[in-house]
């Protein structure tokens, strides 16, 4: 039995194409598993949110969609001023995409401190919530 | 004939054009003989170019509105309650209160006004709902403080809900 892909995953889909389309020089991934196995920095992520429905009616129906917009860059621990660089520059590249892009912004722009990804691998920057009609 | 379903359960956002009503008539004649995605857009640009309208915006989001309600009532001895108009209004919000924007909107206060409304996004992967609201009287308001808004609203009683607004799904493939 094929199930029709719902359009949650359908626009998230988009999403990643039209962002790997315009930001080719970043990587763009649509899960935080990719992102933290991938080796591509700095990046950009687009993962699955929220579908929220209309609890008033009988029958399921999705009224928005959310996803989570974050920006990634690998950091050097060691250093003390290139957490900064980088979140600064971050900040400038997730303003640009939502910009860019025309996205919805439905929250504020949050920082990502320190995560550890991979053995001795540290990432830094910054998610927003975005959010799309269904 | 109606339909039951869920296919119109969506949230909306608009997009609202607004401009006196001698300046975009002509296009909205056009637009009513053939509601198609040319006619629809050369009724934003007739508003545009005209120097006293345009796009309004950015709105609040929520504050956009078009209604129809009830309006007078009387009591018939025998059939009871007989509503005999509608109560049309509209309401939007703008937000970007820069000075031109009210000078323009200060302009159109008092005089008949076409508003149009277009659906942000599109439904059903190719349609837009396009509202019109043709020559009624637009009054302005404004409120300045730490974030100033100036509205514009309109009221008029009207025989039936296609005096007020036409209302049609234009495609926009």
């Amino acid at each position: 039995m094929s199930i029709a892909k719902s359009k949650f995953i359908v626009k998230h889909e988009a999403l990643i194409v039209s962002l790997k389309a315009q930001y080719s020089t970043y990587g763009s991934f649509d899960s935080e598993l990719e992102l933290a196995n991938s080796s591509i920095f700095p990046s950009i992520g687009v993962f699955l949110g929220v579908s929220s429905s209309n609890s008033e009616i009988i029958k399921y129906k999705p009224m928005t969609y959310s996803y989570i917009l974050g920006v990634f860059d690998r950091i050097d621990l060691s250093n003390s001023s290139d957490a900064l660089i980088k979140q600064k520059d971050l900040f400038s590249l997730i303003e640009n995409i939502i910009e860019t892009m025309g996205y919805r912004v439905v929250g504020d722009i949050e920082p990502l401190t320190e995560v550890a990804i991979n053995e001795g691998s540290f990432i830094s920057g910054w998610t927003v919530p975005i959010q799309f009609n269904a | 004939m109606l339909t039951s379903g869920t296919e119109g359960i969506l949230q909306k956002d608009w997009e609202v054009h607004v401009s006196l009503h001698a300046t975009s008539a002509s296009a909205i004649t056009t637009f009513k003989g053939s509601k198609t995605k040319i006619n629809a857009d050369a009724i934003i640009t007739a508003m545009g170019a005209s120097g006293n309208g345009g796009e309004l915006g950015e709105c609040r989001a929520d504050s956009i509105e078009s209604a129809l309600a009830d309006g007078d009532k009387v009591t018939g001895n025998k059939s009871g309650e007989i509503t005999l108009n509608k109560a049309g209004s509209f309401t939007a919000e703008l937000m970007n209160m820069t000075p031109a924007n009210i000078a323009c909107l200060e302009a159109l206060d008092g005089q008949a006004c076409d508003i149009l409304m277009k659906e942000v996004d599109t439904h059903g992967s190719t349609m837009k709902t396009i509202i019109l609201i043709e020559n009624h009287v637009i009054s302005y308001a404004e409120s300045i403080k730490q974030q100033a808004t100036g509205t514009i609203t309109v009221a008029r009683k009207v025989a039936r809900a296609s005096a007020w607004r036409t209302l049609s799904d234009v495609s926009y493939a």
